[in-house]
């Protein structure tokens, strides 16, 4: 259905200060984030997104991606996309990695879901 | 045998449309423009025999009916027409008012071939049938709730439900039941009642919106209707288990045709250039198949490594690009009939794509390679 986002920014902080960055992950992609339609509330997510995808390290990286399936695969490319459109500070590179290992799991289709689907990150 | 037969018309420019006469000695297609060419089937290739030139803007699709031997097209230029060979052995046309205002994108002839069906950017599909009170063909239309442009229609085996995709990510399944030329049809898992135009069932693609729906099939029973999507996506709607709907998302390039070629089976095509199998299971889960054609990639030691490649760049002045791909057809595929047998059980399909070749597959040589595709 069309599920509005109820991402729980709380637990989520809690996660990443002990340290459970992948558990972070899965709890955000599962939360519909690419259901908020407000400006404020899309910038709030795509800052929490990127907190996430910086905590994590490359060597966890293979991990995290095996531990999802492929509807929070094709969030997590959104959102992706959606750091490179607007870089924070330093995370281009790091963004890049996680791009290469996440097409390696999806393929070119989680790309063209990013261009195609109308609820973006 | 042969696994795959190439053919060309011409000048290598996209092949829109394309299809068979009830034999398969006669093809008609179109080059992207407003032309239909009708080519038979002579010792050694294909001969020009007749060029149906009426459209005013580019032919989008062509239906020739098997038993009837009628030709319609359908072109942007907001028209249809209807061609029937005279004893002469010349086409001769008739002009159909869809009564749109938008460019007419897809048609098809009913399995009785009393009515065909004309999607259209206007938003509306038109239901045309000949009157013969007055020898003209009549459009009536469906309307609701199409929001959109209609890009695909098929026809359900009992000649009134039509499955339609359109650029609102939707499928739709109306009713085309036209009291004055057909008896009342009886219940189908999609519903008792049909009275023109009712929405038998709505499919959405995507829930987050996303993806035109490119094609439409029916499969031959009519319980099943499997799209694909631009969001690189196929899907299947059960009727019997309660319009259930199974998508799958691919890890390709769209897919821009697709149809049944047996009960569980169904064959894509598109932007990768290359037919894939999709099997779809009693639940109606759909996975991917085999690709029929193994794109390997045989290279050069020589081009192979990054230092190679910048020294050519440097000799050459440009890069080394081979832009040719290792697949049979170097353009996207946009559309695809069965060339023998039928949705059940079929034996070979033919594919037309933008670099303006028409390939034959055969599914039966090409199962000895591709164990899944044994039917």
């Amino acid at each position: 259905g069309d599920d509005a986002a109820i991402i729980d920014a709380n637990q989520i902080n809690s996660l990443l200060s002990s340290n459970k960055n992948v558990e972070a992950l899965k709890l955000f992609l599962s939360s519909s984030p690419t259901g908020v339609k407000d400006p404020t509330s899309k910038k709030a997510a795509r800052d929490l997104a990127f907190r996430i995808l910086m905590a994590i390290k490359t060597a966890q990286m293979d991990g995290a991606i095996s531990q999802l399936d492929q509807d929070s695969l094709d969030v997590l490319m959104k959102f992706i996309y959606a750091g490179f459109e607007s870089p924070y500070e330093g995370s281009s590179g790091h963004l890049l990695v996680w791009h290469e290992k996440v097409f390696s799991a999806t393929g070119i289709g989680s790309v063209v879901r990013v261009l195609a689907d109308k609820r973006k990150a | 045998l042969k696994m795959t037969s190439v053919h060309k018309f011409g000048q290598a420019v996209p092949i829109q449309c394309h299809s068979w006469s009830a034999e398969r000695r006669s093809l008609a297609l179109s080059h992207n423009n407003n032309t239909v060419e009708v080519y038979d089937q002579v010792s050694g290739g294909w001969k020009l025999t007749d060029k149906l030139e009426q459209h005013d803007l580019r032919v989008n699709d062509i239906d020739w009916a098997p038993n009837t031997n009628r030709i319609v097209t359908c072109s942007a230029d907001r028209n249809a027409y209807v061609w029937v060979k005279g004893p002469d052995g010349k086409w001769k046309h008739t002009l159909v008012l869809l009564r749109i205002n938008r460019a007419a994108t897809c048609v098809r002839w009913s399995p009785q071939e009393n009515k065909f069906a004309v999607g259209s950017g206007a938003r509306i599909i038109s239901i045309c049938y000949f009157d013969q009170e007055n020898d003209w063909w009549i459009a009536k239309h469906i309307r609701k709730p199409i929001r959109s442009t209609i890009t695909t229609v098929d026809w359900h085996p009992n000649n009134i439900l039509l499955a339609a995709g359109s650029t609102d990510f939707k499928v739709f399944i109306f009713s085309t039941y036209i009291k004055e030329i057909e008896p009342k049809p009886s219940a189908t898992e999609w519903g008792a009642k049909m009275p023109f135009a009712n929405l038998m069932a709505e499919f959405s693609n995507s829930p987050t919106g996303g993806g035109w729906v490119h094609a439409v099939s029916f499969n031959s029973e009519g319980t099943r209707v499997a799209w694909v999507g631009h969001d690189s996506s196929i899907a299947v709607a059960d009727a019997p288990s309660g319009m259930v709907m199974m998508k799958l998302k691919t890890s390709m390039l769209p897919l821009l045709t697709l149809t049944w070629i047996a009960p569980n089976k169904l064959l894509g095509a598109g932007h990768d250039c290359v037919p894939v199998l999709f099997h779809v299971d009693a639940s109606g889960k759909v996975s991917v198949g085999s690709q029929l054609e193994e794109l390997t990639v045989v290279e050069s030691a020589a081009s192979s490594s990054a230092m190679n490649m910048f020294r050519n760049k440097d000799r050459v002045g440009t890069e080394l690009l081979d832009n040719r791909l290792y697949s049979t057809h170097q353009n996207q595929i946009c559309s695809m009939r069965i060339y023998s047998g039928t949705k059940d059980g079929a034996t070979a399909v033919s594919t037309s794509a933008g670099d303006g070749n028409l390939v034959i597959w055969d599914l039966q040589t090409l199962a000895a390679k591709f164990n899944d595709l044994k039917l």
